[in-house]
This record gives structure tokens, sequence and C-alpha cells, in this order.
């Protein structure tokens, strides 16, 4: 039930903010000053609600930044917040010259994007500028000491997140030279990560992919979870999703700027509140070689896998 | 004309009537609705802890059935996030671990503490309580219950924040309407007081300068209601006022001429009025010294038959020796020894009449020294007096009196009395002629200042018809010549007026009894009497 109602709201919204985004979108096509932004909306939901997301969204495009660069003598004329829900309407979207900044996790940008076709752009990050990091965490009354441990396992991990997916897979293929999906008949999908740890700590399941922002959060709510709950291994990333500019938008480094000031304004603080992220960081085109060396090494293994 | 200070009597009661009227309301519906504002509140605060145990139970019944406590947990985590309200939350099956949740964090207790634990029975409960660091908890279990099951419970800590806060607001508002109708009172009681009063007391003021005299005074006050009406009518009463006054003035020169009139000629009539009573109390002195004169001349009277009685005896025993001499002295046998018996004989009775004679002479003589006499003395004198007369008659007289007693007095008026009451008992008695008649005279102290003379006889007493008028001057019952009407009369005079004492008298079985009651105390005489 509330699944349904979810994706009727979502479904709501993105037809309101697309029809919104087309009719301005066509209009100003041309136009220099305007700010269309495209998200890509699965790796968002778990932070934020959705309703959120469409006001934030809106008031984000539409109102803070317009403001924020009209601050900085940019005089915005038009913007707009697009919704996606897969990476290929995005890039022909992107394509046509419809987006100047795309919003989405590392692996599908890597994957559907080139580097010489997007510029620095920025990032979301944790208190103190650690890194989200991906996290593989294990009950630490099961004995899982190595890889090796995991066959057979209770696995929970994010619903949709690819590079849970990929990660988890890459470590199996290195050690068993065998798909996870293969060696572990219980795989739990959860649409949350605070979910993940909550499962592990009360024996749902005994391996979990969570981020690290997730398991921070739990364990600071019941202390505990760092007894029943240990790291086993981790991978670096930056947040779980990455901001980069269309190479070709001329105000790029003006709203780069501007999105790394948001934390002084009280409008911008209130957005990044929304993503739970104190400010936001400057981000490298080259920051996607993780992502991507991990993805090339998955995709070698995995032809090599046993099938 | 003087300066009349405004009396404020009305306005401040009228005041204080109304801030206590208004005051008392206030308070009144404050204090009504502080009781019922806050079981209201306790009610909405019940129904909102069901309502959202229910629907936390309802969202979690899967997963508590599932024991899905990661849901449990992420649930209850929601719900706090969402309701800042609610302080902490315990998840409480029957076994196994309990999952607490707070705002900050949440862990698993092995056991609750015993007061907790109490609460968990199979109907709802809450208290009040301060639990860890929260104070002023509403601490709401509620059972969870599955088809009959019993599950465990669930516990929410509400803070009562908003509660209180509402009761504070609530009395903040009290305060603030009691200020408010303070101030009310203040001022809308002044000005009403004073729109009440004011016409009142410029009208009671106006009414003291008219009671002061002054008709000059009109009201001015113009209203259209009971005040104005007032304040017309009293200037219509000043009015009709000044024209009575007017009047009353030419009612009052004429009356005072009237008045001179008659004065002068009540002069005239006091001063001949003067002149008659002068002449009236002369005639009554002339009256009295008549009566006087009477009495003493009636008691003369009575004592003159007396004497002759006294003397009948003597003087027929010296006409015998008279005649015994003549006897002799004719046969010649007239010898010196007879001759001296004789003269002695003579000289004997002679002495015995002189006696007789200076008895009664002493008896009149006016002995105006009011001194101590001895009582049996005085009476028994009197009686000897009465001596031959009773006997002749067979009267038998007893003095029953002690020998000492002494009375303070004018002895020559008492014993007139006395004479008085035994002649007046001894005319009765030989009128009615009883088979053994008697006087009894009886003298006793009835205390130590009173002493009490009764005479008594046994005639039958004094007719009731006339009991009344016995002391009447020249009241008499007696056939002309006879009686007088003096006696008593006089005795009672003499008794109540120079003696300070009293007399009366009264019936017994045997005849009248007449009482003297004399005090021992010295008799300041007011006149002379005879
Ligand atoms: N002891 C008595 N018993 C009955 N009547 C008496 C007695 N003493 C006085 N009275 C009545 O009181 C009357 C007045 O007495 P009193 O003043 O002495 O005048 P008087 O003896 O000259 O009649 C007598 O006439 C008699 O009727
Ligand atoms: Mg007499």
């Amino acid at each position: 039930m509330n699944f349904t109602k979810k994706h009727s709201l979502l479904a709501c919204g993105i037809l309101f903010m697309c029809q919104l985004g087309f009719a301005q979108a066509d209009v100003v096509a041309d136009n220099n000053s305007r700010v269309n932004m495209g998200f890509y909306i699965k790796s968002i939901t778990e932070q934020a609600s959705i309703s959120d997301i469409e006001i934030s969204l809106n008031f984000w495009v539409k109102d803070a930044l317009a403001v924020e660069a009209e601050k900085a003598g940019l005089y915005i004329s038009s913007t707009g917040a697009f919704l996606y829900e897969s990476m290929r309407e995005m890039r022909d979207d992107y394509d046509k010259g419809k987006l100047d900044i795309i919003v989405a996790p590392p692996l599908l940008i890597s994957r559907y994007f080139k580097r010489d076709e997007i510029t620095d752009g920025f990032s979301g990050m944790l208190e103190g500028r650690q890194p989200d990091n991906l996290l593989l965490v294990v009950r630490s009354d099961k004995n899982i000491n190595a890889i090796e441990d995991l066959r057979g396992k209770r696995i929970a991990m994010l619903e949709g997140d690819e590079l849970s997916d990929i990660y988890l897979d890459t470590l199996f293929l290195r050690s068993f030279n065998k798909s996870y999906k293969k060696l572990n008949p219980s795989i739990q999908q959860q649409a949350k990560a605070t979910r993940i740890v909550l499962d592990l700590y009360f024996d749902k399941a005994d391996v979990g992919l969570v981020y690290f922002n997730s398991y921070q959060v739990m364990t600071e709510l019941n202390p505990d979870v760092k007894n029943k709950i240990k790291i086993l291994d981790s991978f670096e990333v930056r947040s779980k999703n990455y901001s980069y500019i269309n190479k070709s938008y001329p105000l790029a480094d003006e709203i780069r700027r501007i999105a790394l000031s948001f934390y002084k304004s009280p409008r911008g603080k209130q957005i990044l509140d929304i993503y739970k992220t104190p400010e936001l960081d400057f981000l490298k085109v080259e920051e996607l070689d993780l992502v991507d060396s991990l993805d090339r090494e998955h995709a070698r293994l995995l032809m090599h896998a046993i099938k | 004309m003087t300066v009349i200070k405004p009396k404020r009597t009305i306005f401040l009661r009228v005041f204080w009537v109304f801030a206590f009227l208004v005051l008392a309301i206030t308070l009144f519906f404050a204090f009504m609705v502080i009781p019922m504002q806050k079981t209201a509140l306790r009610q909405i605060m019940y129904a909102q802890a069901e309502t959202v145990s229910k629907s936390i139970v309802q969202a979690t019944s899967d997963a508590i059935i599932s024991k899905d406590y990661g849901f449990i947990v992420e649930h209850n985590v929601e719900v706090l996030k969402n309701n800042a309200g609610i302080y902490y939350l315990i998840v409480s099956p029957k076994q196994g671990d309990k999952i607490f949740v707070n705002q900050k964090n949440w862990h698993l207790l092995a056991e609750l503490d015993s007061n907790t634990a109490a609460l968990q029975g199979e109907k709802i409960s809450f208290v009040i309580t301060d639990r860890e660091q929260y104070k002023n908890v509403y601490h709401f279990v509620y059972p969870i219950r599955f088809s009959s099951i019993d599950w465990g419970w669930l516990h929410i800590g509400f803070s009562t924040a908003d509660y209180d806060k509402y009761i504070h607001d609530m009395y903040y508002k009290i305060i603030y309407i009691i200020s408010a109708s303070l101030v009310m009172i203040l001022v809308v009681g002044f000005f009403f007081a004073r729109w009440i009063s004011d016409p009142v007391s410029t009208i009671s003021q106006l009414a003291t300068q008219v009671a002061a005299g002054d008709l000059t005074v009109r009201s001015t006050i113009a209203r259209n209601d009971e005040i104005g009406v007032l304040s017309d009518s009293f200037n219509k009463m000043v009015d009709s006022l000044m024209l009575s006054n007017q009047a009353l003035e030419h009612y009052n020169q004429e009356l005072e001429r009237e008045v001179g009139t008659r004065t002068r000629e009540l002069a005239d009539l006091n001063a001949d009025l003067d002149k008659r009573i002068k002449e009236e109390v002369a005639k009554s002195k002339t009256q009295e010294a008549l009566l006087i004169h009477q009495s003493r001349s009636a008691a003369m009277g009575e004592m003159i038959g007396a004497i002759a009685h006294q003397w009948r005896q003597p003087l027929n025993a010296l006409g015998l020796v008279q005649q015994n001499l003549q006897l002799r002295f004719k046969l010649g046998k007239l010898d010196e020894s007879f001759m001296v018996s004789s003269m002695e004989k003579s000289d004997r009775l002679i002495h015995k009449m002189s006696t007789t004679i200076d008895d009664f002479r002493n008896f009149f003589k006016p002995n105006k020294h009011i001194e101590p006499f001895n009582a049996y003395h005085v009476i028994q004198t009197t009686a000897e007096l009465l001596d031959a007369q009773l006997k002749r008659h067979n009267i038998v007289l007893t003095i029953n009196c002690p020998d000492d007693l002494m009375i303070n007095g004018l002895e020559g008026e008492f014993s007139q009395v006395i004479l008085n009451l035994i002649n007046n008992a001894k005319d009765i008695l030989l009128e009615r002629r009883p088979l053994r008649p008697a006087i009894d005279i009886g003298v006793n102290k009835t205390s130590d200042q009173t002493t009490r003379i009764v005479v008594k006889d046994n005639a039958g007493g004094i007719p009731e018809a006339i009991f009344d008028k016995i002391y009447d001057p020249y009241f008499t019952t007696k056939d002309q010549g006879k009686g007088t009407g003096i006696g008593l009369y006089m005795s009672k005079i003499i008794i109540e007026n120079n003696m300070m004492g009293s007399l009366q008298a009264f019936n017994d079985a045997d005849g009248a009894n007449f009482v003297i009651e004399l005090q021992d105390r010295p008799i300041v005489k007011t006149k002379p009497l005879i």
C-alpha cells in the first residue's frame, strides 16, 4: 500500500516537474542564463521523502540557486528541475542539450557519460569531511573474518544500489570466482540502509552493505550496534550522488562557486539539511576513476567467472 | 452657610458591590474552568496516547508477529522523530528483550524496572512520573494483543510539556483575565459608581443645604431616569418647602402675637393661682391643725373617760372613809387612832387618784425628744390606763414583750397609738361580745433592725367592705358621739410619718390584727405633729 502510494506521488511529481521543465526549457532553450538540473531519482529517495524532493528541487533550482546567483551578480532567467527514473532518459535529454547539471550515483555517471562531456562539479559530504564509504558489515558473532567466510550467509543490501551490487559481486568473484547471487540464497533488498543495520543487529541477516553514514547514524542511535556488527571491508566513495556540470555550460564556474558557498546562506542550509549534508564539496571529474576501475574489474571477472 | 463635606458612602458602596460582583463572577468562572480544562486535557492526552499506541501497534503488527525487530525499531525511531512530544517508547514483549527507543538512541533492555513492569496489566494504564532524565512523563502502557494472544505491551512516555504549558497558559490567562477585570473594576466601577452616586450625593448635598435652611438651592441634574425624576421632585419639594416656609413664618408671627397675649394672661392667671394655692395651703394647714386638735380632743375625751373609770373606785372609797368619820364623830367615837387611820386611808386614795392624773398628764405631756424607750414599760403603762374599763367588761389583756426591748422614737406618740389600738379592740369587743373577750399585744424583733408589735383581738375582724377606709380621717362605724374616725388616721401618721415605720391590719380566724413595724434607725422627724 505504502509502496504504490509513494509511486503515484512520484509519478505525479515527475509529471508536474517535467511539464514545467519542458515548457520553460522550450521557451528559453538558447538562453545562456538558465539552470536546468537533471536528477536520477532512485538515488535520492533514500535520503529524503518524495514530497521533500519535489519541494526542495523546485526551491533549490528555481528559487535558491537563482537568488544566490543573483547575489553573485548572475541573473538566472529560467530554471528547471528534471527527475529521471532511468539513466537512459537522462542521457537522451543531456544529448539534446537540455541539462546543465546532472545528479546521479558515481557508478552510473561513469557508465553513461564520457569524461570529456562533463566538467568538475560538487558533491555532498559527511560531517568532518569524511567520505561516505560503502561498507561491508557482518555480524560479529558469526565468526566471519574474511570474504571467504561469506559463502551461504544471509545478505541484506540496498535496493537498486548498483555500486553495492558490483562491489559485493567483485569481492565474491575475486574469492570464489562466482557471483554472490549464486552462493547465497538469502539476499534481502532493503529500501533503507539503516534497516540493513537493524536486520543485522536483530539477526535477520549476517552480511550487509551500507554506506558509512547510515552505519554511523545507527551506531550513534544504539552504541550496542558496534558490538554486534563489525566492518569487514569498505570501498571508498565520496557520496552516494555526484553532481557534474555540462562541459558546454557557460556558467559552470559561477554555479559551482554558488553551490559550494550554499552552506553560508540560510536558504542553502535548508536545502542541504534535507539531503543531510553540511556543505557541498568541490568534485573533480577524475574522482570517477575509482568506481570506474571497480566497474571494469567486475566486468573482467564476470567474463571469467564460473557460469 | 456652612460648607458641607460631600459624603462618598453611596459611591463606595456601589463601587465595592460592583467590584465584588465582577471579581466574584470572574473568579468563579476562572476556578470552574480550571478543573474542567484539566480533565479535558487529560482526556485528550489519553485519547492521543491511545491513538498513537494503536497506530504503532497496527503499523508494526506484521513485524511483531514475524519478530522483525528491525522494522519495529525503524518504525518507532521514525515515530519519535516525527513526534517531539514523545520522550521514549518501550516495546515490551512478554518474553525476550525489550526495545527502548528515545529521541536520541535506542537499546535493548533485559528487564523493565519493577515500577514500570507493574504497570503492565490487561488494561491500558498510565501514570505521571519521573523517569531517568525525563520529568513529569505521561507514561502510557498499551497492551498488545493479537487474536486474544497477549503478546506484550507498548509503553510510551509522553512529554507533559504541552499539557503543562497549556495549564500554565491557562493560569496566565486567568491571571490576565482577573487583572483585566481588576482594571475594569477600577475604571468601569469608578465611572459606574460615580454615575450612580454623583447625582445622589449632589441631591443629598443640596438636601443637606436645604436642611441647613438654604431654600434657594435647586438641582441642575437633567437625566432621563429615576434620578432625573428625583431631581425634579427635589426641586418641586424645595419650592413647596419655600412656600410652606413663608406660610409658616406668617403663622409664626401670628402665633408669637397670640403667645404674647396668652403669656400675659397666663402670668396673670399664675399670679392668681399662686395666691389661691397659698390660700388653699393655709386652709389645709388650718384643717390639719383642726384635725390634730380634734385628735387630741378625742384622745383627751377618751382619757377623761378612762380617768373617770380610774377614779370611781378611790372616790367611792374616799366617800366611805368620810361617811365613817362622820358616823364616828356623831357617835363620839372619833378617836385619834381612827382619825389617823382614816387620814392615812384618805391620803392613800388621794395619792392614787393624784398618780392617775399624773399618769395622764405624762401621757399628754408633749414629748418632743426622740430617744430610746422601753417597749414593755410603755405598753404596760398605757394598758394600765385602761385597766379599769377592761376589767369591768372581763376583757383579758396580755402583753408578750421582752423586758429589755428598746424602741427609738417619741414615747408619747407611740403610747397614743397603742392606746388607740387597745381602745378600738375594746370597742369592737363590746360591740360583738365574744365569749372570752381578749386582747393580745405581742412584741418581738423579726430581724436585727425590725421590731414588730401586734395588737390582736378576737372580735371577728374588720369587715371586708371597710378595709380600705379605716385609715381615712373621720371614718367611723360607731354611733354618733362614740366614734370620731380619727384614731387610726392619727396612728398611721404617727407610725409612718413620725417613726418611719408601717401600720397595717389583717384579719385572722379570731379577729383583727394591727401590725406596727419599726426600723431600728435614727428617725428624722419631718414635721412636728402633735
Ligand atoms: N380592732 C378592730 N376590729 C374591727 N374593726 C375595727 C377595729 N379597730 C377599728 N375598727 C374600725 O375602724 C373604724 C375607725 O377606727 P378609728 O379611726 O379608731 O375611729 P373610731 O374608733 O372613732 O371609730 C372603727 O369605727 C371600726 O369600725
Ligand atoms: Mg378609735
